[in-house]
């Protein structure tokens, strides 16, 4: 089997390769199938020492419905189920129209934002929630990290880039896209989110929220992946 | 050979630079001028495969015929630049003394504002449909779709991916085998290039000017390096049995 090559060997901090990458067929994908389950894996056993309470643990977090993404839209009780740091922010929809240049905004709450508005909790911002999407996602394709505030020029307002919450939404987000339209580029970016959610080995870098985003990233991210190369083996 | 008086070819030296020399050739006409930007890396890429990967596509990609082979043969004027980078002072310097008004663009970067200060027109071959399909890696993103591949020529504007539209060609992708995969970065991407600028030239040669149309970014969508785990499904797709 082929060790996956595309493991961040530090995650935030370095940057991957993925131009003239080869193929390698079979044992790429057996790679990347093993460096995602360790990675499912790693946060499983995080999450069992974090969940404390029964009706959260890992088992029944694994067979709840609201893992299960298409059921969660218009269902407003799965957000509070997931536990999602300020959900209770009301939607900046408001706040961006007040913006003036040199304003700042905080990457995780567009992020949240735009997750919530994904599962009918807030209004739908149409195509101002595409065009910021694609704005953090340029981000992440770019330089394959996202600061924790950008200006509304979306320039890094600081060198701080270990937000891993605003990495799993990301990743969440542009996979819910790939599947509402198809678009290929979306998968992408989830992808690359995912090599670097995969490569966290540190404790420190998780917490309850994020640490459960990932995981669900993961294996939504492995279940279409395996779809798509059946597809291609047919 | 007909020498297209206005028309210099900044030649990155490499698989592209020589198969948009070759189709010039193959249609009868030969650049004002060729400025090679830096070292010549060929060689080396050309021993990294085995003569038989070259052998199974030299109909697509002439390996045996190198810049001086067709400098030899056809005598061009050739300038020789000591820097790989688009974006070079010496390059920079050359174009505002040259008289040639358009430079046809083969690689070393994206093209700051500075090289656009030369008055000079660029002009660049890109591997997909314009403007639906900007960015990086694009033909991996049609095969995926599982579609025929494209190139698109335009006139280069320091925007990315934008300019006016002055050609553009489907291509049906080879199936091949996988120990040949490389093929479509090395030999395909750059082939479906030079079929589309010898294309473009055809209407340059016949009407004198570069005769476009507008293209507006917001009716594509930016596309950046492809995932290898993308790739290699698009790759799939494609191999024979």
């Amino acid at each position: 089997m082929t060790l996956y090559p595309y493991r961040h060997p530090a995650p935030f901090k370095s940057k991957l390769e993925y131009s003239y990458a080869p193929y390698q067929g079979g044992p790429l994908f057996d790679g990347y199938f093993a460096f995602r389950e360790e990675s499912c894996l790693f946060l499983s056993r995080f999450l069992q020492e974090k969940l404390a309470q029964d009706f959260l643990c890992l088992d029944a977090l694994a067979q709840a419905e609201f893992l299960m993404f298409d059921k969660m839209i218009n269902n407003s009780s799965c957000a509070k189920e997931f536990k999602l740091p300020n959900l209770s922010y009301t939607p900046s929809k408001k706040c961006f129209e007040n913006l003036v240049p040199g304003s700042i905004f905080n990457t995780r709450d567009i992020l949240v934002s735009l997750f919530c508005a994904h599962f009918g909790l807030i209004e739908h911002g149409g195509r101002f929630d595409v065009l910021l999407l694609k704005q953090i996602a340029k981000k992440l394709e770019v330089f394959q990290r996202l600061a924790p505030e950008y200006s509304l020029e979306f320039r890094a307002v600081q060198e701080k880039y270990d937000a891993t919450i605003c990495y799993a939404l990301l990743g969440l987000l542009s996979l819910w896209q790939f599947r509402e339209d198809g678009e290929f580029r979306h998968l992408n970016t989830c992808l690359k989110v995912g090599d670097l959610l995969s490569s966290i080995r540190d404790e420190k870098c998780l917490d309850l929220s994020s640490a459960i985003l990932s995981w669900a990233l993961l294996r939504e991210e492995m279940a279409d992946t395996q779809l798509l190369r059946e597809g291609c083996s047919r | 050979m007909k020498t297209l008086s206005s028309m210099g070819l900044l030649f990155f030296p490499g698989i592209r630079a020589l198969l948009y020399l070759q189709f010039l050739i193959e249609n009868q006409w030969l650049p004002s001028v060729v400025v090679i930007q830096g070292e010549n890396h060929l060689p080396q890429l050309l021993k990294k495969y085995p003569s038989s990967f070259w052998e199974q596509f030299r109909s697509y990609f002439d390996y045996q015929k190198d810049m001086d082979f067709y400098r030899r043969e056809y005598g061009f004027e050739t300038l020789q630049v000591s820097e790989r980078d688009i974006n070079s002072q010496e390059l920079n310097s050359i174009l505002c003394r040259r008289s040639e008004d358009h430079f046809i663009f083969s690689g070393g970067g994206i093209i700051r504002r500075e090289l656009f200060r030369t008055g000079k027109t660029f002009i660049h071959t890109h591997p997909a449909s314009l403007p639906s399909r900007r960015g990086s890696t694009c033909f991996y993103y049609d095969m995926l779709e599982g579609k025929s591949c494209a190139a698109t020529t335009f006139v280069m504007r320091p925007e990315l991916d934008e300019g006016n539209i002055l050609a553009h060609k489907e291509f049906q992708v080879p199936r091949i085998s996988p120990e040949w995969s490389d093929f479509y970065d090395l030999i395909f991407d750059p082939w479906m290039r030079a079929q589309v600028l010898a294309l473009t030239l055809r209407n340059y040669v016949q009407t004198g000017s570069f005769l476009g149309r507008p293209q507006y970014p917001e009716d594509g969508h930016m596309h950046y390096i492809i995932h290898p785990i993308l790739k290699n499904l698009a790759i799939s797709k494609f191999l024979s049995d």
